[in-house]
Formats: C-alpha cells, structure tokens, sequence
C-alpha cells in the first residue's frame, strides 16, 4: 500500500519527491509508483550501506529506474568508492555533487541554493542532475524555457571545489 | 512523471531534490513537489520563506480512503486527482512549483 503521498502522481509534469531519510517508506510501499528514484549517496560507509538495502527495497517494489548521486564529494576516489560499491547491483552514479561550502551557507541562511548561492559548483552541478534526470524519465517541458534564471547547462562543465576532480 | 530522492538522513536528498526541482521549473517543466518529512525543510530549500515554511498548511486525512484491490491487496485511493490536491492543498515555492507537505498527512479513514 503506497500511501497518499505514493499515489500523488499528476498526469502531466515531473512530481519530485523528498523521501523521508531512511528505509521506512520503502516497506510502506510508497515510492512504489515513481518512474526514478535517486538514490543521495554521500562517501561514507553507512551511506553506501543505506544506499544499498535501498535499492533492493526499490527492486522489490519495481521502480524502474534507479540512478545514484554522489554527494559532498572532496575527491575522485570518493566517486570511485561509491560506484564500485553500487556496482554489484548494477545502479549507476550519474550525478556527482561537489562537497560545496555554500550548500552550508544557504542552511543558514535558510534559503535555497539557488537563491543563496546560483553561481555555487553545488548548484552547477545539481542543475547538470537536473538534466539527466529529465532525460532518464523522457519529460520534455509544457513552457520554452524562460530567458535568464539558472536553467543554464553549459558544455564546459561545472567548476569544482576541489580542481584535482575533473 | 514521479520522480523520488532517497538515501540516508544528512546525505542531501532535500537539497538535491529541491534544487532539481527549481532547476527543472526554470528550464519550462510543470513541476510539483511533495515533501515526505515531518519537518518543513523542503519549503526552505526551495526558497519558500522560513516563517512561511512553518505556517504551512498540512493535508487534511479525508482525501484519501483506504480500499482493496480486485487481488485482495489494500490500496489508498485518492478521492481527487493529484493536481486537483496541489491546487486546493498545495504552496506556492518560487518558479511556480507547487509544494503538498505529504508527511503530515493524517491516516486515510477506512472505506
């Protein structure tokens, strides 16, 4: 049984949601209905160790499409760890997000990243997610896109916090 | 399309998840939010004001009930359609997304 927030898919757009942390929903069943899930994977063992039970919970429940992202991430072998501890289950990381100090900034200052910090090699990097995704579940926007705003997807990469990583 | 974040407290999903969301409002898609956390913290991450975020109105229970399916399996069934629930439920967040705060949502009355 998904629940309601499970059974809150529109028929038209992208309904984006935030999970509560943990594996407790996923015995509810409640992303049960989701086209993606997004797996948020920081280099720490207890993370990959939650990330793994997760995607088995997601099998169970036949989401079709699992991505993982690499999140906080300070150097290359942090994004190395992560994709061969996911590869076992066959789960790519298709997002890599920088450990990004504004991400922290926008916390306390209680805003969004994108209003707090648009520029950030965070936000860069998410809106980078943001396309893949897209394209992942076939969506194709209702509008054209709105001149100006952060929509940007720039060929030359997003900069990172750490150069070493590229 | 749904689309879910998942992964372990602390490892960004509100973040990530709200940023794409606000990143795929602005590039033309009709997006829709639900936060499935007790706490407003994707209100804030998607740039809604703290002492709005707060105030946020919660789902009431009486949209939903609970049924079985015709394989005997217990379902919750939405007595409105989704987009009619973020209409009548839902906040506005920036760059017209639509935010429900799914997890304060009451138990669904039996059917």
């Amino acid at each position: 049984m998904r629940g309601i927030i499970g059974e809150l898919k529109a028929a038209e757009g992208i309904t984006i949601i935030d999970m509560e942390a943990g594996l407790e929903l996923f015995g509810r069943g409640t992303p049960g209905a989701s086209d993606l899930l997004a797996i948020v994977i920081e280099p720490s063992l207890w993370s990959i160790q939650t990330a793994t039970r997760i995607i088995d919970l997601a099998r169970e429940l036949g989401i079709p499409k699992l991505i993982a992202v690499a999140n906080k991430i300070r150097e290359e072998a942090d994004v190395e760890w992560i994709r061969e501890a996911l590869r076992p289950q066959d789960v790519e990381v298709v997002g890599v997000v920088p450990y990004d100090t504004d991400v922290s900034l926008a916390d306390r200052k209680m805003g969004s990243l994108l209003d707090v910090a648009p520029e950030s090699a965070a936000a860069c990097a998410i809106a980078e997610l943001a396309g893949v995704i897209a394209r992942e579940v076939g969506a194709a926007p209702t509008a054209p896109e709105a001149s100006g705003g952060n929509g940007k997807a720039g060929d030359d990469g997003c900069p990172w916090v750490v150069d070493a990583y590229r | 399309m749904q689309v879910s974040f998942a992964g372990k407290g602390g490892s960004g999903k509100t973040t990530i998840s709200a940023t794409v969301a606000r990143t795929l409002a602005r590039r033309g898609y009709t997006v829709r939010a639900i936060d499935g956390d007790s706490n407003p913290n994707m209100a804030i991450a998607l740039g809604i004001p703290a002492h709005e975020a707060i105030e946020l109105a919660v789902l009431p229970k009486e949209i939903a009930r609970r049924d079985v399916d015709p394989e005997g399996k217990r379902v919750t069934v939405l007595l409105k359609e989704p987009s009619d629930l973020f209409e009548e439920f839902g906040v506005d967040a920036p760059d017209g997304i639509r935010l429900l705060l799914g997890s304060r949502v009451g138990h669904a009355g039996s059917g």
